[in-house]
């Protein structure tokens, strides 16, 4: 909630602890940008996430309001990179319960370490 | 000629104007994509806008079938155009033996440029997939295109400055339990539930501990989580959980409705959410001029059952839920666009294809069809099956209205073999796929069509042919 408001704070220009903020993966936020955002103002409305990327009606259409973090109408390319990021902590949620309920805590798929190709079985 | 014309023509010969870039393959593997909930084969319009509109520019395949329901076979299968019992014994985590000529491999040795951009886990380096890729770059273990995308298009990007024709590969596992989507869009499909499976959304061997509408959440005393997690996996894992049922030590949730429709929610979302990748990919590849000269691929390694025939995932059933998957080629230009194929095609059909397409002669010992007059006529013979092995002691063929499922023994054993010689009701079914998934009516395979019986049963003797 504390992190919530500052990056709210943070968005609206009010106050940023290590100045304005940047995209995460820059690469994933100029990739999502340029799909959406055609006239290249660095902002999406409403119109333009529906046209360019998520139709109205598509399942995923409804949650531009979800990534408007500060509610002032428009996603920048934080906002929208944001959407993107937060398959991460599910994993690290599952590593959790796993070792909750005894078990290693390994990602799915984990244990397939990648060796030297000569070693192959 | 003029200062100025001189001056731009000298720039165009230090910058490239008006140079084409080299040609090159895109093959984009959504692990898991099953074909009957995406736009182009039937899902409800808003599900997959983008691979909508990337249909209309392809020709679309509408029943292609994996050749096994697991990832690491599957697409050891699609790039070497071989069945997997004809690489090894079939399992999670095969190999492809040293040597093996693949799609990557044969291109690689033509003078083309390869490379692959993997979401890891069962695409792991060390199963052997590498050979021919000389960039193989695995991204996060089971990750999403958020990773892989990028990094994809940064490999493009090298690619596209050189002269040498490409080939990429692309792969992600957005689709995959826990069906990982970003959490704001992650109940997007039943926005108001609050039962007990939403629990379980972060818990990715909970999905796999569902066996006909029952949930375990504890399993029986002095079984670890994580080492059943692994054997749930296994052959019969599901008849042992129908004995959990009926003691009564073990607690179990029996599902409802709402609960079913719940999970397939998520699946729906995971799909949703693997098409906006897909939009994104595409506009990159739009920016960069790639698809005027470019051949695009877009398939799925297997489906997912959705309790459709009592369990989630993919490991444990052997029907169209988790076998017959999206398959869609985008030739240059748009070429043919909008094309549909409705015979019946397989996965390992693509590499030959691929090599044939761009003169490259098709390594022997590939099982796999070229497919160029279908992609020309829009039509394929008529004969052709969709066959498909498994590790749980299955295998199986369809024409696209029957399937013949032979089980009881590993494939590529001689038990397996005298199986399908004798078909006999106790090894061996025929079922009905023209209902809609999970209503699929169980047939005498003694009594129906012989000729139809045959066709398939001999389809699947001629992979012992090629082992």
């Amino acid at each position: 909630m504390r992190r919530r408001a500052a990056l709210l704070l943070c968005l609206g220009g009010l106050t940023c602890a290590e100045g304005p903020p940047r995209p995460r993966y820059p690469a994933v936020a100029a990739a999502l940008m340029r799909l959406v955002d055609p006239n290249d103002d660095k902002q999406v409305d409403l119109d333009e996430y529906h046209d360019n990327l998520l139709p109205g009606g598509s399942l995923l259409g409804g949650a531009f309001e979800e990534l408007d973090l500060d509610g002032d109408g428009v996603l920048n390319a934080i906002e929208l990179e944001r959407s993107f990021l937060s398959i991460d902590p599910v994993l690290m949620r599952h590593r959790a319960l796993s070792k909750q309920r005894g078990g290693s805590g390994a990602a799915p798929g984990e244990g397939l370490e990648p060796r030297d190709p000569k070693d192959r079985p | 000629m003029s200062r100025a014309a001189l001056i731009l023509l000298t720039a165009c010969a230090l910058l490239g104007c008006g140079r084409r870039a080299p040609p090159g393959i895109i093959v984009i593997s959504v692990d898991t994509l099953r074909a009957d909930y995406t736009g182009p084969y039937g899902a409800p319009e808003g599900r997959t806008p983008f691979l909508d509109r990337i249909a209309r520019e392809s020709v679309v395949f509408e029943r292609a079938y994996s050749q096994a329901n697991e990832t690491q076979p599957s697409h050891a299968s699609l790039f070497t155009s071989r069945f997997p019992s004809q690489l090894g014994p079939v399992t999670e985590d095969m190999t492809i033996p040293d040597g093996t000529p693949t799609l990557a491999t044969a291109l690689s040795a033509a003078g083309w440029r390869t490379g692959a951009i993997v979401a890891g886990g069962h695409l792991a380096r060390v199963l052997g997939l590498d050979d021919g890729f000389q960039q193989y770059v695995e991204g996060r273990r089971m990750g999403s295109f958020q990773q892989t995308a990028p990094m994809a298009m940064r490999w493009l990007d090298e690619s596209l400055a050189g002269d040498q024709p490409w080939l990429l590969f692309l792969h992600s596992y957005d689709c995959h339990i826990p069906y990982a989507k970003p959490n704001v869009f992650g109940r997007a499909a039943t926005p108001g539930y609050e039962g007990p499976m939403a629990q379980i959304v972060n818990d990715p061997l909970a999905f796999e501990a569902i066996y006909e509408r029952m949930y375990f959440p504890r399993l029986p005393e002095g079984q670890d989580r994580d080492s059943v997690g692994a054997r749930l996996k296994e052959p019969g894992m599901g008849d042992r959980m129908a004995q959990w049922a009926t003691m009564p030590d073990i607690e179990h949730v029996d599902l409802t409705d709402e609960d079913v429709e719940f999970l397939r929610g998520l699946y729906a979302t995971g799909v949703s959410y693997a098409d906006l990748w897909l939009g994104v990919v595409w506009a990159e590849l739009e920016q960069r001029g790639v698809l005027e000269n470019s051949v695009v691929v877009i398939l799925s390694d297997h489906g997912e059952d959705l309790l459709d025939h009592g369990m989630m995932s993919h490991h444990h059933r052997m029907h169209d839920a988790s076998l017959r998957v999206p398959l869609l080629v985008r030739l240059p230009g748009g070429a043919g666009g909008g094309t549909r194929v409705r015979e019946v095609v397989e996965l390992l059909d693509v590499t030959p294809t691929l090599l044939a397409m761009h003169g490259v002669p098709v390594p022997a010992g590939m099982n796999g069809r070229d497919l160029n007059d279908c992609l020309r006529s829009g039509r394929c013979p008529a004969d052709g099956l969709g066959r498909s092995e498994s590790k749980i002691g299955v295998l199986t063929a369809t024409d696209g209205f029957f399937r013949l499922m032979v089980h009881g023994a590993q494939v590529g054993t001689p038990g397996m073999q005298a199986r399908l010689e004798r078909l006999d009701a106790s090894s061996a079914g025929l079922w009905n796929t023209t209902e809609a998934s999970g209503q699929e009516k169980r047939l005498d395979v003694q009594s129906f069509d012989p000729a139809r019986v045959g066709h398939l049963q001999q389809g699947l003797l001629n992979i012992e042919a090629g082992r």
